[in-house]
């Protein structure tokens, strides 16, 4: 058989000749002399004409505030949905995924800090608009895009305008976040996303301030958001770092936290580190430290914590809150057997939270 | 003809030969390799006097018989640094592994190294016997020593036998010969031939007649498993057979020299020296301790691997404990009593039965997909994590490079990539299968190549997994189990979790999992601060054009 010559396409590297792309942002303010204040995210960066963002992502191009990150993800995927990690919406499906370079948060442990932190155009990255995205998914069945690997928010304008036009097309749109957004780009992205993921990375400011470089307010702020004033399904990650935030006394204030302000029924999904980036010489979480912090969330009154990034594990499996019963079993991303009517349990018929089908 | 040949009534190195049976093993040499526990030595005299080599054939051997003496004097001098590099890197590896907080990259780094150098070591050293003895098949042996020498199989109780003279003989040998003896080859004895048949030959059970119950074809099956699994072993890792390990070994020196009427060359020497008492430096008893414990290391590690893999509870644990101790108590009564194997097999087969029952569908997954392994298996050590970009498995890696190269590189890429699947994971493969292999991935790769960047990401996976093979070894050793489960043997439940080792290891986690401060370690200081816009958000303008 002759081998095709047909010379492959190669990802793009390296910057190109406009890295700025025509759209421009939607949230900011002209401030005078040209300059700008965004209003993406709680940064509120003001920037001088030729000025970015520190999420390395919008630049101030003579008064117009325009996004590199726009038809260009570095990374895209199909994965599983447990992956983005959201356990109640939709399990077992496939998602299309994709991430853009660039962040709006400094997090020492970054597990994609070779995306996040560089330029949109400095790192490899495919041409993908949003017409494409959604015919891909279209193309392979795949019924949810999702956006993940990287901080949705600092490609906002392309998740948003990928997010819109998927929703024309009967698709879902999930989104994992770390949050750090303000309320109103947050509520109309929202209006487009059937799904949200939001780390809560820690529980303090200064956890927030020393390891993420950004604030948990806001943070918190957005988790309210979303559940208060938008229709979409929300879940909580939290990473816990060893000698950083595996104390198991801030673990209980925070899922007490997501009890009393967000819902018990809310799942919380607690995941191992492992080490990466700047932290790299950290171990990885003790799975004992991560059981001990999921007890403690379990009698702070949360009715279905997780852990993720052990695999396999029982807790990663979703159990009926009011017989035990297991009702969804997961191996890694997996599902491997699913016993729930429509997230109903069939022992007590109690019906679950969440999106089943 | 028996004068000129050079057995070992030949050389008078069986005193008492006079009084034994033509290629009859004399009884007190029995006893004494009872009492000392040295049947290697036997089975060596033993093949020896049934191939009676001639002179000739004693001169063409000799140079080949020194090269592997120098071979063994080389390999015992790499074997203790081997054996030290393992010896100060397996501990920290294994206490590392015990806490299950991941590996220190060098602590892992130096670990596999050692592992990697005593493997390697093993494989060069079996390596080279093995092509010694393929020269000694080829140019030493005639046809007829050849088959036999194939054929043979150490057998203590066929020399025990033989010994007693209860085996039959002599007058009998002649009707059991095989065709080539019946040819008329010359230079074996009948002795030689009679074991063809015999109770330790290793077709033994060819020629029986086919099984009749479906017991008898899981046998059957088994041993087809059995051998296929062989091949793929003997060819990923070449190691002498009964002929090399005999005959290539120091035991035989006295019987080959005397034969010759030459002296033993010093590298000779100092071989046997080695095979009795190791060197002064590095005496052997203390190189068997110090393997021992190697061994002992790398087996800890491995169920270390296991108990991290699977994630038990401690309430799991607690019942995988009593489960192990049953199994021990299974096998003492099982001794005391003289009770049948079968007996015992199937109580190891009820409790595996109940063990896998505590496991979740999960740690099954892991269970069954394990591997005795010195690293553990990728998607246990490192699972791919939660909003993970970029975890490829190998071939969709493999897949992504091959886009890139002409076709003529990519025609060396995939013969690499196919011969090194045969010495990995497959095993032997006829022309035939290499050409499908070969097409297989061929068409792989001309399908990624056709799509642009996107199609590619979005497919890589399926593609990978269409085109991806799994360790023939691998599946047979499942298939092993699963018909040794058919016939109620026990299976990989008592081979890896009912052993003192993994009993040991899951006490030790169930006191990890009652105590999170044991597993928590020392806390580490936070000095590193990340980024930060206290002063200013925007990055310089130097930064972002």
């Amino acid at each position: 058989m002759a081998v095709a010559s047909l010379a492959p396409a190669s990802r793009a590297t390296g910057a190109a000749a406009d890295p700025v792309s025509e759209r421009e942002v939607d949230y900011y303010e002209s401030l005078p002399g040209a300059r700008i204040q965004c209003h993406v995210c709680p940064l509120d960066c003001t920037l001088e004409d030729g000025q970015t963002c520190f999420c390395r992502t919008r630049t101030n191009v003579s008064g117009r505030l325009r996004t590199r990150a726009y038809n260009n993800p570095c990374a895209l995927r199909v994965e599983a949905i447990e992956k983005t990690p959201l356990n109640h919406f939709r399990p077992g499906s496939k998602c299309l995924t994709l991430g853009v370079g660039g962040c709006n948060a400094r997090c020492l442990y970054c597990q994609n800090w070779e995306q996040s932190q560089a330029l949109p155009e400095e790192v490899a990255r495919f041409e993908l608009t949003p017409q494409r995205a959604v015919q891909a998914a279209l193309d392979r069945d795949i019924d949810t895009i999702a956006f993940n690997y990287t901080e949705p928010v600092a490609f906002l304008e392309y998740a948003l305008d990928i997010a819109k036009l998927a929703k024309t097309r009967k698709l879902n749109v999930v989104c994992a976040t770390a949050g750090f957004i303000n309320p109103d780009p947050l509520i109309e992205f929202a209006k487009y996303v059937d799904a949200f993921v939001v780390t809560i990375k820690g529980f303090n400011e200064t956890f927030y301030h020393d390891v993420l470089g950004i604030r948990l307010a806001p943070v918190l702020l957005a988790v309210k958001t979303i559940r208060q004033r938008t229709a979409s399904w929300l879940e909580i990650a939290h990473l816990i770092v060893p000698a950083h935030n595996d104390d198991l006394k801030q673990t209980r204030e925070l899922c007490a936290w997501v009890c009393s302000e967000v819902g018990p029924t809310t799942p919380v999904h607690l995941a191992r580190f492992v080490p990466a980036y700047k932290l790299d010489t950290l171990p990885q979480t003790p799975v004992p430290v991560l059981e001990e912090a999921l007890r403690a969330a379990r009698q702070t009154g949360l009715k279905h914590a997780y852990l993720a990034n052990v695999a396999p594990h029982p807790a990663a499996n979703t159990c009926c809150p009011r017989c035990s019963r297991p009702l969804i079993e997961r191996g890694g991303f997996d599902v491997l057997k699913r016993s729930d009517d429509h997230g109903q349990c069939p022992g007590c018929r109690l019906t679950l939270p969440g999106v089943w089908d | 003809m028996r004068r000129s040949r050079v057995g070992l009534r030949g050389l008078g190195i069986w005193l008492l030969v006079a009084a034994s049976p033509a290629g009859a093993v004399p009884p007190q040499w029995v006893d004494r390799a009872q009492d000392r526990d040295d049947w290697q030595r036997l089975f060596t005299l033993d093949l020896l006097e049934h191939l009676q080599l001639n002179k000739a054939q004693l001169a063409k051997l000799l140079p080949l018989y020194e090269e592997a003496c120098r071979l063994r004097v080389e390999f015992y001098e790499h074997q203790r640094d081997a054996i030290q590099l393992a010896l100060d890197a397996y501990p920290p590896y294994r206490d590392e592994k015990k806490l299950d907080r991941g590996i220190t990259p060098a602590v892992e780094e130096r670990a596999v190294k050692a592992h990697s150098r005593i493997k390697d070591l093993q494989i060069d050293f079996d390596g080279a016997m093995s092509e010694l003895q393929q020269q000694v098949v080829e140019t030493v042996l005639t046809p007829a020593q050849r088959r036999f020498a194939e054929q043979y199989e150490p057998s203590r109780a066929r020399l025990i036998e033989e010994a007693r003279g209860d085996a039959p003989h002599g007058k009998n040998g002649g009707d059991q010969r095989s065709a080539a003896s019946r040819k008329g080859d010359a230079g074996v004895g009948h002795h030689a031939f009679r074991q063809q048949n015999g109770p330790t030959m290793k077709d033994d059970r060819q020629g029986e007649g086919r099984p009749t119950s479906r017991q008898g074809a899981l046998e059957n099956r088994l041993d087809s498993l059995q051998e296929e699994l062989k091949e793929i072993e003997q060819f990923s890792h070449p190691r002498a057979g009964t002929l090399g390990k005999l005959v290539l070994s120091p035991p035989c020196a006295q019987v080959l020299y005397q034969g010759a009427g030459r002296a033993m060359p010093q590298i000779v020497q100092q071989a046997i020296r080695i095979e009795q008492s190791g060197t002064k430096d590095y005496p052997k008893p203390r190189m068997e301790q110090e393997l021992r414990r190697v061994l002992d290391l790398k087996n800890e590690i491995n169920d270390w691997n296991l108990v991290n893999g699977l994630r038990l509870s401690t309430s799991q644990i607690a019942y995988l404990e009593q489960a192990g101790l049953a199994a021990d108590v299974a096998r003492a009564q099982q001794q005391a009593n003289r009770a049948p194997q079968q007996w015992l097999d199937t109580e190891l087969r009820r409790l595996e039965v109940a063990a896998r029952a505590v496991l979740q569908p999960g740690q099954r997954k892991v269970l069954d997909g394990f591997s005795t392994c010195f690293k553990g298996k990728p998607n246990l050590r490192d699972p791919v994590r939660i909003g993970q970009a970029n975890n490829g498995t190998a071939l969709e890696d493999w897949l992504e490079r091959a886009r890139t190269l002409d076709d003529e590189s990519l025609q060396r890429a995939i013969e690499h990539r196919v011969d090194s699947e045969e010495k990995r994971l497959l095993g032997p493969m006829t022309d035939r299968e290499r050409d499908g292999r070969v097409r297989m991935l061929r068409s792989a790769t001309v399908q990624a190549r056709g799509m642009d960047d996107v199609d590619f990401a979005l497919n890589r996976t399926d593609l990978a997994k269409s085109a991806g093979v799994v360790s023939r070894a691998f599946e047979i050793n499942k298939e092993m189990d699963k018909v040794r489960a058919e016939l109620g043997e026990p299976g990989k439940i008592t081979r890896l979790m009912f052993t003192d080792g993994f009993r040991a290891a899951i006490a030790e986690r169930a006191r990890q999992l009652r105590n999170p401060q044991l597993a928590r370690g020392a806390p580490v200081a936070g000095e590193i601060k990340a980024e930060n816009c206290d002063r200013s958000c925007a990055l310089p303008k130097s930064e972002s054009k």
